[in-house]
């Protein structure tokens, strides 16, 4: 654990403040290092890492002796914290695990989850060229379309897939917006996943590509790609869950501001897409209602005309009341028997 | 998806016309799955590795049929809001895959001794009478109208308006300020001082409510 700081001045209180969490995050920093050893094929994994999750990132080219982040995460969450990254690319190389890249996402300055990506070498007889050899004209802050191509993805059983997917997908989104360009849809990420094989752990394809559109006749253009960086095969090593309840803590999401302007009461949207509001009426007043009107029961046959004419407002009070008095006198003989 | 076979059957139809017309479409058994907000396909079909392609084509086709199907959905499903300044934009969705976060919600600042008084009362920001919580609000903005010299002033800080009575020639002493008076005389001080004295005592009084505030409200961080 970090200790905990005191600002000493207005800058640092600043600084201090943009750390503290926050209700809607930037992107996540990744962080990329190395251990004691880095074959250059390993070097390029970390360098288009590195380019392409520019400028959400930290580099370090010095050699991390003695980091074993299955055996012991203190050393990766401090290096983490302290460079305010929550994500981290850790590549290491041993006789048991040559050309190996871990992946682990920090939550709450602690160890989320952790995989592990080997390194194949390639499969048509080619070599894993140096990073400088390698083009890829990637504008800064490019958001890639990404395709996760492979039925293994949408296993709820396969660990590895599921954290992968969510790991790759978090390094590589860059900045989340609700608009984008069409000039900015440039590149894509393809992770293909090969149908897994028993008793063999699962192979993943990373592969780069340029989007060059081309008119079709239609109204849509025709994609094609012209691939554009490096070509990486995994094999997909160990790997290390989240606590669920940490996973459950991890995945809140606050209430955005803003973000669902405040459902009106009473005015809903049905399946057809019409408004429709319900209003609320008032209890019914029933005592004034105009009942059936009979001849039996005119006050006064006959000579109704005359007498209205004289005092038609009082004389109608008077009979109401009386009437209404009635009918609650009626009323409560009717209870009492 | 009557389009689909429409936009398939085309191709070979109007072969013969001027223009050759490229397929835009692709048909996979299993539907892909999108994430318009990453800017994210799935492609739960296998993966088709043949043995007489090698793999970079191999997943070069598979990838440029997953690229179409993204940008027919992007370009067809989306708004699309084109200007001149800004270019031809895509308003997106938002995302359906969710993340962890990287840190933890942030939690509200608990309410000071003071804000627990004043709800219960109904003092201040917490009242209910019609109009109460503005002048709250008012009272404690950073400029104040001054009406002799009509301008707006610091209410405190720099040339601040709680100085002022710091600096006149005359100060009277009323009734209730005598015995205040006599004592400070005791002490050998004066009664010019006073105003600027309580001042300062208000400042000492405040950081201690705010220090006990903080200890309160977070007992482990407050040392």
């Amino acid at each position: 654990m970090l200790r905990e700081v005191k600002a000493k001045n207005p800058r640092t209180a600043r600084i201090l403040k943009a750390r503290e969490p926050q209700l809607i995050e930037p992107p996540k920093k990744t962080l990329i290092f190395h251990g004691a050893k880095c074959p250059q094929p390993l070097d390029t994994v970390l360098k288009t890492f590195h380019a392409l999750t520019k400028p959400y990132n930290v580099l370090f080219h010095k050699k991390n002796e003695n980091l074993h982040p299955y055996e012991n995460s203190e050393s990766l969450e401090f290096l983490a914290n302290k460079n305010e990254c929550g994500l981290v690319a850790f590549g290491s190389h041993n006789k048991k695990r040559p050309n190996c890249v871990t992946l682990a996402r920090i939550y709450n300055s602690e160890l989320l989850d952790l995989v592990e990506l080997m390194l194949l070498p390639p499969r048509d007889g080619e070599t894993i060229p140096p990073f400088k050899e390698l083009v890829m004209d990637v504008g800064l802050g490019l958001r890639p379309m990404m395709l996760f191509s492979g039925s293994p993805w949408d296993d709820p059983t396969s660990t590895a897939h599921i954290i992968l997917k969510s790991a790759l997908l978090d390094m590589f989104k860059g900045e989340e917006t609700n608009q984008v360009d069409v000039e900015g849809l440039q590149y894509v990420m393809m992770v293909g996943a090969e149908e897994p094989q028993d008793g063999l752990s699962p192979v993943i394809h990373m592969r780069w590509y340029r989007v060059v559109t081309k008119r079709s006749g239609h109204k849509l253009p025709r994609v094609e790609l012209q691939e554009v960086g490096p070509k990486f095969d995994f094999k997909v090593g160990r790997t290390r869950q989240a606590a669920p309840e940490v996973q459950k803590e991890s995945m809140k999401q606050g209430k955005r501001p803003n973000e669902e302007a405040r459902t009106k009461k009473n005015v809903t949207m049905d399946s057809m897409g019409d408004k429709i509001g319900r209003v609320h009426l008032g209890k019914q007043d029933l005592s004034d209602l105009q009942t059936r009107k009979m001849k039996g029961l005119k006050r006064r046959a006959g000579m109704e005309s005359s007498d209205e004419e004289d005092e038609p407002s009082a004389d109608m009070m008077e009979v109401d009341e009386v009437s209404s008095d009635e009918e609650m006198e009626s009323h409560k003989k009717a209870r009492k028997n | 998806m009557s389009d689909t076979e429409m936009a398939n059957s085309v191709p070979t139809a109007a072969a013969g016309s001027k223009t050759e017309r490229l397929p835009i479409t692709v048909s996979k058994p299993t539907p892909y799955t999108f994430d318009l907000g990453h800017l994210l396909v799935n492609d739960p079909n296998p993966l088709e590795l043949p043995a007489d392609q090698t793999l970079n084509d191999s997943l070069k086709a598979t990838a440029r049929d997953g690229v179409q199907v993204l940008l027919n959905q992007l370009l067809t499903t989306c708004e699309i809001k084109t200007s001149v300044s800004d270019g031809v934009l895509l308003n997106l969705p938002a995302p359906n895959i969710h993340l962890p976060r990287h840190k933890p919600l942030p939690v509200p600042k608990a309410p000071t001794k003071w804000e627990l008084f004043a709800r219960k009362k109904g003092i201040g920001k917490f009242s209910q009478k019609p109009g109460a919580a503005g002048m709250d609000k008012e009272r404690r903005k950073k400029l104040v109208y001054d009406e002799a010299t009509g301008e707006w002033v610091p209410r405190w800080g720099y040339k601040g308006k709680n100085k002022e009575d710091e600096n006149q020639w005359l100060v009277e002493v009323d009734e209730k300020k005598w015995k205040k008076e006599a004592e400070a005389n005791a002490e050998g001080s004066n009664v010019r001082g006073m105003s600027r004295s309580e001042r300062k005592e208000r400042i000492k009084r405040n950081e201690r409510k705010q220090r006990s505030n903080e200890k309160r409200s977070n007992p482990a961080r407050a040392k």
